[in-house]
């Protein structure tokens, strides 16, 4: 076999395969938590490897390259939440809508880990995304405003509400405890 | 008292400006009851941090490193099913184990016994029957990992194109076995044959030095080594067992 050592810097193939199998589990927990929605997920992470594969030439090999798919997977999550459920990506309303009885929803919380999920079901899209953009992935409220296409301070308010309904959960837990 | 907004921003490090900051400082060093409602609120902040985290199903990952290697391959160009030309003769005896795997899996998937029956004369039956599915299931995959050293030692006998499809049928046939081994709760087998995979991949690949090609060949190595070794002991146990 024709062994062509990687010295232009562009991540291999090789290399691919090794952090599909280190970090793949990662990129996909991430993108549920973006998406609730297994099926979306999947295929976030699935146009993240192949973007990034096509793409590699660009890879600033400084970087790490776990982490610059993992971004391209959050992007990828996040456009096809907007592109598969529109109506779901409205502009934050004056008082959200009761998702929590939304059956897809409860669900995927069944799917995931018990607690903590059942409080995030509560969370609309917005609240949901912009807590896993924060809280999670440790974006600037500066970066979700543009990504999301809004502004930063309709993202504080998206976060404050999320953060919010998160905390009634955990004491709602530990009262049942 | 400070609301939960701008404590929670104060939490962030972003969001206040430099004397909002200094402002909030002040109150939480000056005001013992908000420090520990802050406190609470930083708890509380930081469990949250521990979100649930679903790990990706095996079959998407198979999937993801397939796409990977047939994007690959596409670029060199290369025909996605030019057949092993220097074919192993072993390899026809893996095949025949292969579909002795895909019957065991198929009884355990598609057997649903009359539960009227369950209760009377067919429990020894059923045992048995469960004896000779996982023996053929050892003795299958014994088959195809001694069939998989050989054929890894003498890789670099084969052309580049002999290489690829004879890897990509090992990748085949473990992923074949890991289905099994799950079907039969064997999990400590299927997770190594998960492990063994993506550095069947990897070695794949034709991006990689001579070097690292030898690294990859002698963790194989050692991980179907392993695994042998596990499947020999089972074996002897499910003969003893019969």
């Amino acid at each position: 076999m024709t062994k062509r050592a990687h010295a232009d810097g562009v991540p291999t193939q090789s290399e691919f395969h090794q952090v599909i199998a280190e970090r793949s589990d990662r990129w996909y927990a991430t993108c549920l938590r973006i998406t609730r929605d297994p099926d979306m997920a999947a295929d976030a992470v699935q146009d993240a490897l192949l973007s990034a594969w096509n793409k590699r030439q660009q890879f600033d090999r400084n970087a790490q390259l776990d982490t610059w798919i993992h971004r391209i997977a959050v992007n990828a999550a996040l456009q096809l939440l907007r592109r598969r459920k529109p109506e779901r990506w409205a502009p934050l309303p004056a008082e959200p809508a009761d998702e929590s009885m939304r059956p897809e929803l409860a669900q995927t919380a069944r799917d995931l880990d018990r607690s903590l999920s059942a409080a995030m079901v509560e969370l609309s899209d917005m609240e949901q995304v912009c807590f896993v953009l924060k809280h999670l992935e440790q974006w600037r409220l500066a970066e979700i405003a543009e990504e999301l296409n809004s502004n930063v301070g309709t993202i504080k308010q998206a976060l404050f509400r999320g953060v919010k309904k998160l905390r009634v959960g955990m004491a709602d837990l530990r009262s049942a405890i | 008292m400070m609301n939960d907004d701008t404590l929670m921003l104060y939490f962030y490090e972003e969001g206040l400006s430099d004397s909002e900051r200094r402002d909030v400082a002040l109150a939480l060093e000056h005001d013992a009851e908000l420090s520990t409602y802050y406190a609470a609120l930083c708890r509380d902040l930081e469990q949250l941090r521990e979100a649930p985290s679903t790990d990706a199903p095996q079959h998407l990952k198979h999937q993801w490193h397939a796409m990977i290697a047939q994007a690959a391959q596409l670029e060199r160009g290369k025909a996605a099913t030019t057949p092993p030309r220097g074919f192993h003769w072993g390899w026809l005896g893996t095949a025949a184990a292969t579909v002795m795997v895909a019957f065991v899996i198929g009884t355990q998937f598609g057997h649903q016994p009359d539960p009227a029956a369950i209760r009377g004369t067919t429990l020894a039956a059923d045992s048995t029957d469960g004896n000779v599915a996982a023996g053929a299931f050892s003795r299958g995959l014994q088959v195809y990992l001694e069939n998989a050293s050989v054929d890894l030692e003498r890789l670099q006998q084969r052309s580049p194109d002999d290489q690829a499809a004879l890897i990509a049928e090992i990748v085949r046939q473990n992923r074949m076995f890991e289905l099994a081994a799950e079907s039969r709760n064997v999990s400590d087998v299927a997770r190594l044959m998960r492990a063994i995979e993506p550095v069947l991949l990897q070695l794949a690949s034709d991006d990689i030095s001579a070097a690292e090609a030898d690294a990859l060949r002698m963790q194989l190595s050692f991980e179907l080594n392993a695994l042998l070794t596990k499947v020999a002991q089972s074996t002897s146990e499910v003969t003893e067992t019969i």
